[in-house]
């Protein structure tokens, strides 16, 4: 029979090498003799079965009947998405309900929380037809999701009670959960806040960078005076009673990698659920890593996820909130067609009832799909969504790693070319090298006879 | 040698791979895309359950309306979610008692 | 289709000799039932006299001279129907030697005499199971005899004969095709489905029209039409443009359009291979499909109802209360 091979990477590990199917998400691991046998027929794309010496059939046998080899033509690859976006039903709205911030972190995105427009509040009943948007648009989607965003979210609790309270009678009445998220910066949580938080449930995430001087270095308000005493303070009643987890999102800027340990541990001992790092975005050149500062990001990964490995032995987990993500993708063999649901399913409210496909990229003209009263309109979203994926599945096309990154994200992306004019690919690397290290440490955690520590993980991502 | 040890499968996806190769199709639904509209695989050339596994909503959910259309049609070779005569061993003469289940299906004993 | 031409010439000069005025060809659908074979007359769409079966019935094939139907039952029988005095004139028991064997799959070999059946086979050895390969086998029809059979991969459910190759088609995860003009049986070439994803549902299989065959399938996210040419066993997909989820598909007699069943029945037209028509089967889910001879009208067949619809519109014109629950329409002209 003549076969041909899937796309496949090797990753060598010590007493053999573990073997990822790239198309079907498959995580295998194999000797050394089927490693040499994989090497020494895999340099030709195609292969006869039949004609293969006996003692290397019966290893490509096992590698067909795992899918590395296939019949000829039969080959399958997985394409990007193509499909008709209208029959997508809204499973996630974002509401900017205050495009205005109290402070002024020196890596903000929106420009100072206000997406580059004068200063705006999101009008209760805006945010209430927003809600009923989600709610009559999620087709046969039992359970929504409703985030509620800024700027700085809190300055319009008017806004925030309005989308909460009508999502709650939506929820009665159709019978769908609406899990309700809030991101802030923390400094504006007052006890009748935390209150609200705790009796409707909010999942609630923390913009807190480390410890005092770096978090102040990043997060001040305009006066130049740090946040971190002022939100630390409030964090005791936000955690005591909390009815929901409560996640610190950490943004470091290049020259504070090589403290992502530090931070981390700082962060869980002021008690978050978890923690997820973002390396920051460059919206401005200055804030672009170096390649001594990106190994300084990885490695402080790597400690992290050895770190994580450590408290699985003792059958903890550690809240590493990236690497759990991931490692419940690599476990399940998550393969995606499309890089993430910005546009799918996922849609952004601006103040004005605009609809934009992500919420990082509210405020980008050329993202806006519609508004609350018109809709998002399915060609809008393909013509956005093509202005950062246009031959991006060309360029992927032999990354290995392409089933598992899809092309990145489109407000990275669209900074990066668009904007700041770098050429593709940039960071590119870093992601492959951050999915290698998840890799192996799944597959040191399987090997290690982890199961019931990975359908913990499994439950995780599947609710 | 052990085949178990030249290529061990990790993880879910993987496992189900394997799984089918041993003729095994507990574990088809890992082998799903995940994709944006989700269909299962089944009762098809993999044998699972329910290319009748529609995506309509209506009841009974995803299967034969109304199911009765389904049961004799499965009764005899083929996979139904509930108990039914197994046409192939147990009840060899089904058809002598019901022929047709929504007028006979009292006489099932 | 010239032996058809051929059989057709020589029935109608055999009728003007006899003396007899054939004043119409007659036209029958067969719904295969439990305990018995429901028979539909097409021009007044009345039911004849039921034809009584032992088991279950699920697969069947009219022998080429349309003197006999040969029906699987209860996935161990296999009945001759002789179609002049439409009952059961002899049966065979696959269930011999020690072995139960399970039918699944039968396709009439050209000589009238045997046919080609896939089955699964088991038997008990001191409390033991045994289970036997998946096997394809030529079978003497008078008997039930093996003459001849090889060993398929696991998954066949049904099977296809292609008449200029003497081939046959075995369909299970993928197709493979069965040289049978040698003396051994032997699996020349298979036709890929299972890593292209390709799913079908190979139970419900309607003969063919116009020399070919089709087998719905799902593929990632949408629907396609696997057709098989019967005369050369040339194999073609056409994805199509619309979802669909269906048992059966069925060629149109002009071959211009196809008709899916399952919950809803639909109309695809395949130059554009699009769907240009669809209505939800008021009755309920279906399993089965066939077409009058003219094209004009749609027989559908779930649980004990058959509707019948106009091809034009897809309105019922005619619901049929059927005696037994069924599970497969063939039609024939005598």
């Amino acid at each position: 029979m003549l076969c041909e091979w899937t796309d496949h990477k090797v990753f060598g590990v010590k007493d053999g090498a573990i073997l990822f199917g790239v198309d079907q998400g498959t995580l295998f691991f194999i000797d050394q003799q089927t490693q040499d046998v994989l090497t020494r027929w895999s340099r030709e794309t195609t292969l006869e079965l039949d004609d293969v010496p006996q003692a290397d059939r019966e290893i490509l046998d096992d590698l067909r009947d795992a899918r590395f080899l296939a019949p000829f033509g039969a080959r399958h690859r997985l394409q990007a998405f193509d499909g008709d976006i209208a029959s997508i039903p809204l499973t996630t709205m974002v509401l900017e309900v205050a495009q205005d911030c109290n402070l002024a972190c020196t890596y903000c995105y929106a420009e100072g929380g206000s997406y580059g427009r004068p200063l705006r509040l999101l009008d209760p009943e805006t945010a209430r037809q927003a809600v009923r948007k989600l709610i009559n648009d999620s087709g046969d989607t039992e359970t929504v999701t409703l985030v509620i965003f800024g700027g700085e979210p809190l300055l319009n609790m008017p806004a925030v009670e309005a989308a909460v309270t009508e999502a709650q009678a939506l929820s009665l009445e159709t019978g769908k959960k609406v899990f309700v998220s809030l991101t802030t910066n923390g400094t504006l949580l007052d006890q009748d806040i935390v209150d609200f938080v705790h009796s409707n449930r909010i999942a609630v995430a923390v913009s807190l960078d480390g410890p005092a001087d770096l978090h102040d270095a990043n997060r001040s308000d305009v006066n130049g005076f740090g946040s971190y005493a002022t939100i630390t303070r409030n964090l005791e009643g936000l955690l005591k009673g909390a009815t929901s987890a409560v996640a610190a999102r950490v943004t470091l800027k290049p020259d504070q990698w090589q403290r992502i340990e530090e931070v981390f541990f700082h962060l869980l001992e002021l008690g978050f659920h978890e923690v997820g790092i973002a390396p920051v975005s460059p919206v401005r050149l200055e804030l672009l890593p170096d390649a001594e500062q990106e190994e300084a990001l990885l490695q402080g990964f790597a400690v992290l996820s050895r770190a994580f490995l450590a408290a699985a032995r003792q059958n903890r987990l550690l809240p590493f909130t990236n690497l759990i993500d991931l490692l419940a993708r690599l476990h399940l063999g998550q393969t995606k067609a499309v890089s993430c649901g910005a546009g799918y399913g996922y849609l952004a409210v601006d103040t004005e009832g605009g609809l934009f496909v992500c919420h990082r990229l509210v405020g980008e003209e050329s993202f806006r799909v519609g508004t609350l009263d018109t809709g998002a309109d399915p060609a809008e979203i393909r013509r956005a969504l093509d202005e950062v994926t246009c031959g991006r599945q060309e360029m992927c096309r032999s990354c290995w790693a392409r089933t598992l990154c899809c092309g990145g994200c489109h407000y990275e992306n669209h900074l990066r070319e668009n904007l700041l004019g770098l050429a593709p690919g940039g960071s590119c690397d870093f992601i492959r090298r951050w999915f290698q290290l998840g890799i192996e440490v799944y597959a040191e955690l399987r090997r290690s006879g982890a199961e019931e520590f990975l359908q913990r993980l499994e439950k995780r991502v599947k609710c | 040698m052990d085949k178990k040890k030249r290529i061990e499968a990790l993880n879910e996806k993987a496992r189900a791979i394997e799984a089918l190769t041993h003729g095994e199709d507990r574990s088809v639904a890992a082998l799903d895309e995940g994709g944006l509209l989700k269909m299962p695989v089944g009762c098809t050339t993999i044998y699972d359950t329910g290319w009748e596994t529609n995506p309509r909503a209506s009841n009974p959910v995803g299967m034969c309306q109304p199911m009765s259309h389904d049961y004799l049609g499965c009764a005899g070779d083929c996979w139904w979610p509930a108990q039914n005569p197994d046409g192939l061993t147990n009840y060899l003469d089904l058809e002598l008692t019901c022929s047709s289940i929504i007028r006979d299906w009292r006489d099932i004993k | 289709m010239k032996n058809k031409m051929f059989i057709m010439l020589g029935i109608v000069a055999i009728s003007l000799l006899a003396g007899i005025v054939q004043s119409q060809a007659k036209e029958l659908i067969f719904n295969l039932g439990y305990g018995k074979v429901q028979v539909i007359d097409v021009a007044t769409d009345e039911l004849l006299p039921d034809i009584e079966i032992k088991g279950w019935g699920r697969e069947m094939d009219f022998s080429a001279d349309k003197k006999f139907l040969y029906v699987t039952a209860s996935r161990h029988m296999i009945h001759k129907i002789d179609l002049q005095q439409m009952k059961v004139v002899n049966t065979i028991d696959m269930h011999y030697g020690g072995w139960q064997r399970l039918v699944f799959g039968m396709a009439l070999a050209e000589d009238g005499k045997t046919a080609y059946i896939h089955f699964f086979s088991r038997k008990t050895d001191k409390g033991e199971a045994v289970v036997g390969p998946p096997t394809v086998a030529q079978i003497d029809l008078e008997s039930g005899k093996i003459l001849r059979s090889i060993e398929v991969p696991m998954g066949v459910a049904s099977l296809q004969y292609i008449k200029n190759t003497k081939s046959i088609y075995a369909v299970g995860l993928d197709i493979y095709k069965i040289d049978t003009a040698s003396q051994d049986m032997k699996i020349t070439d298979t036709y890929a489905m299972f890593d292209r994803k390709i799913n079908i549902l190979p139970l419900f299989t309607y003969g063919d029209t116009g020399g070919a065959t089709l087998l719905p399938f799902w593929i990632g996210e949408t629907a396609g039409l696997l057709s098989i040419n019967t005369n050369t066993g040339q194999i073609s997909e056409s994805m199509l443009k619309n979802p669909m989820m269906v048992y059966g598909a069925i060629y149109s007699p002009d071959m211009k359009k196809a008709y899916a069943n399952m919950d809803e029945l639909y109309v695809i037209d395949l130059a554009t291979k699009t769907i240009t028509n669809t209505i939800v089967v008021p009755s309920g889910t279906t399993f089965s499909i066939s077409t009058s001879a003219d094209g004009k009208k749609i027989y559908t067949q779930g649980g004990a109802t058959i509707s019948i619809f106009d091809a034009g519109t897809l309105k019922v014109v005619k619901e049929l209360k059927m005696s037994t629950d069924g599970m497969l329409l063939r039609r024939i002209t005598l």
